[in-house]
């Protein structure tokens, strides 16, 4: 669907007919033909990891019967099952980029490549604001440090 | 036999043009890479500030009564190879950050301007810092096993 802010000349040729703005070289492809490639390796890191996270959940699973309290053991599974979230979110969106751009590279695919790069738009986006989440917690830690060191 | 026009979206550059979409997506990609650099500077920043401070304060720790403290003792006499580790560490981080950084300028430049080079070098540093980043990862997961196999075998030879 088109967006209603996009200008409505935006992707036309000019009056000699030729397509001004930037264009897709063979050089430009190749670097996005590397770049899906190193995606598609930290995506597969990403679903390792995760696999072990789900290996940790049943380990901690099976051994709720044993020394362990209900509450710390509910509490362990909730933190692993955040961080499997967290983990998994930016691995989908990184494979999902990694595929759509081998796809548009390989098939000349302007659709797929599109994708492709919404993809890692979003995975930055992701990121960006769970940065942002995690440097607000940081802040709010130090703050609580200083206060109470004043306070003595 | 193929529709001549099949591929045609009327409101979409020809295949070997950008689309609005796209420029869209490279442009917010590139201010969310820019933030995540200029945050690894940060940090690196820190650690190494922290690296300084670390050493006085185990200093302070020793004097304040862990003198007989093995633990303690071990990490100041190995300050030095603590010390140059986390100088790799830190060094690789900003080395590899800077090729984000420098995408993100340059695909800034390329989208403001219109600059073909610019793009052309952007998508370069995008490719060298996932190239880049990878081998890093590859490196601390080779190193991690290697420290794996010292450790038992450090551990069978004690109880051997």
């Amino acid at each position: 669907m088109d967006n209603p802010n996009q200008p409505l000349d935006t992707d036309l040729p000019d009056s000699e007919g030729k397509q001004s703005g930037l264009r897709i070289t063979s050089s430009i492809r190749s670097h996005w033909h590397a770049t899906s490639r190193w995606a598609l390796f930290f995506a597969v890191l990403g679903f390792l990891y995760l696999g072990l996270l789900v290996f940790s959940l049943l380990s901690i699973a099976s051994l709720s019967t044993g020394n362990l309290g209900g509450t710390e053991v509910t509490v362990m599974i909730f933190m692993l099952l955040l961080i499997g979230v967290l983990v998994f979110i930016p691995t989908w969106f990184m494979f999902q980029f990694s595929q759509n751009i081998q796809k548009g590279v390989s098939n000349n695919d302007l659709h797929a490549t599109e994708t492709g790069f919404s993809f890692l738009k979003r995975f930055y986006q992701f990121i960006g604001i769970l940065t942002v989440i995690v440097l607000g917690f940081y802040a709010l830690l130090l703050l609580f440090m200083f206060i109470g060191f004043a306070a003595r | 036999m193929e529709s001549l026009d099949h591929n045609f979206s009327a409101h979409s550059a020809d295949r070997s043009g950008t689309t609005w979409q796209m420029r869209q997506d490279w442009h917010v990609t590139a201010r969310w890479a820019r933030f995540m650099a200029i945050v690894a500077f940060v940090t690196a920043g820190i650690s190494l500030i922290g690296m300084i401070g670390m050493s006085s304060a185990l200093e302070q720790m020793m004097l304040l009564g862990g003198m007989d403290n093995p633990v303690l003792g071990a990490m100041l006499s190995q300050k030095a190879l603590f010390a140059g580790i986390i100088l790799v560490v830190v060094g690789v981080q900003v080395a590899v950050n800077l090729f984000q950084f420098r995408f993100a300028n340059r695909m800034k430049e390329a989208l403001q301007f219109t600059d073909q080079t610019a793009l052309e070098d952007a998508w370069l540093q995008f490719s060298n810092f996932f190239k880049w980043t990878g081998i890093m990862i590859i490196g601390f997961i080779a190193l991690y096993f290697v420290l794996l196999i010292f450790l038992f075998a450090s551990l069978a030879t004690m109880g051997g």
